[in-house]
């Protein structure tokens, strides 16, 4: 009963079925393994906490307890910090003109939440900013304006006023 | 989906090809030879030789399936398979087993017209419901940083319940007296995905990669049928 059609189409179906069954589930990780807390530097404004964009002529962004500088003298107002996935708080140095004098320390206090990504790529942090503690030697406020950093693109978690 | 989805309705076509090609328009043999056959019980079991193959090709994927099907009357079977089998996910970032038994019940119906009343040859289209029991093993992660240093844990273990819907069609030719061969191909969809959405089993026996919605499957059967009279009620 079943003729020349029904073999052609077992010998079609076999090549492709063992070519898609055959790929490897195995896959490489193609997505971002950490995630930034990103930080916009703002002059304050009469819309409150909207801000006006104030550029930092020569930002030296450093973190004291391990003398590892993220920032040396760039000319901007978006910076992308790290939280520590080992503690519950980190300390920055700021300062707007590279030097260490007159430089602001900004305390970060936050949750750490485990987070799975995919098969191939495991495990990330993600984490809930909850304070902040900083000096006011140019800083006048800092504002925690989205609290949840899990990668989500075009977001701003913390604005710091001059 | 849409990629599987359109698969899974070629190889039908491709199967209604079949029919339409032998398609017998004298309806009065037809029911002659339906009536002669319906007098007729046939079981048959079988064991998919294609996931044994694979598993040479890929040992992160291993399955053993068989088939029990019983044909009713009028081209219908009713299809009871099962089996079991492994999966593994091991890289930089995961590590984990998983193992499972599966069974799936459903319906197939013929959709050839026979040539005489004792040919079994059949092409079908079917309906499965599928359920897998899970156990997967701790995993071990490592979240690699190069500024802050490494962390690893472990996640502990659990058992998972999954269950899905096919969509099925296929061939089966007997080479000699009760010895069958033939393929089904499958369109799956999981009803209970948002289980498997944390640590996916990297391959679930009967159903395929935990982390797919819907998939496409092909199983290549070799089969065994009985037959008996069945006894006449006067």
């Amino acid at each position: 009963m079943i003729k020349t059609g029904s073999k052609l189409s077992l010998i079609i179906l076999l090549v492709s079925v063992l070519w898609v069954s055959c790929k490897r589930s195995s896959e490489p990780c193609f997505q971002p393994l950490t995630v930034d807390m990103v930080v916009g530097t703002y002059k304050p404004a009469d819309t409150g906490y909207a801000g006006v964009d104030s550029i930092l002529p020569k930002a030296l962004i450093t973190i004291p307890d391990s003398n590892f500088a993220l920032y040396k003298g760039v000319n901007q107002s978006k910076f992308a910090l790290l939280l520590s996935p080992k503690s519950d708080s980190i300390r920055y140095y700021i300062s707007t003109d590279s030097t260490f004098l007159g430089s602001d320390t900004i305390t970060f206090y936050y949750q750490r939440n485990l987070t799975f990504l995919s098969k191939a790529c495991g495990y990330t942090f993600h984490y809930v900013l909850q304070s902040v503690k900083n000096t006011y030697y140019n800083i006048d406020s800092v504002k925690i304006v989205n609290g949840n950093i899990d990668g989500t693109a075009n977001i701003e978690h913390v604005k710091i006023f001059y | 989906m849409l990629k599987y989805f359109t698969s899974t309705l070629l190889l039908l076509l491709l199967s209604l090809c079949a029919t339409a090609q032998l398609a017998n328009s004298d309806d009065d043999e037809t029911d002659n030879k339906t009536v002669v056959v319906d007098s007729v019980r046939q079981l048959r079991f079988g064991f998919d030789l294609f996931k044994p193959i694979l598993y040479g090709f890929d040992k992160e994927r291993k399955a053993f399936d068989f088939e029990l099907d019983y044909y009713y009357k009028k081209e219908s079977y009713w299809v009871l398979e099962g089996g079991w089998g492994s999966g593994q996910q091991d890289s930089l970032y995961l590590s984990y087993k998983s193992s499972n038994v599966f069974f799936r019940g459903g319906y197939n119906k013929g959709i050839l017209t026979r040539l005489f009343p004792n040919d079994w040859d059949m092409a079908f289209i079917g309906l499965r419901y599928g359920l897998a029991f899970i156990d997967r093993s701790p995993a071990a992660f490592t979240i690699i940083d190069p500024l802050w240093g490494n962390t690893s844990g472990t996640i502990p273990g659990k058992n998972i319940f999954a269950h899905w819907f096919e969509i099925t069609g296929g061939v089966r030719v007997e080479l000699f007296k009760g010895l069958f061969t033939g393929w089904t191909v499958r369109g799956k969809f999981i009803f209970n995905g948002k289980q498997l959405k944390e640590l996916p089993p990297s391959y679930i026996a009967g159903y395929g990669r935990g982390d797919k919605p819907s998939i496409f499957d092909f199983n290549f059967y070799v089969d065994y049928a009985i037959r008996w009279k069945k006894k006449k009620v006067h």
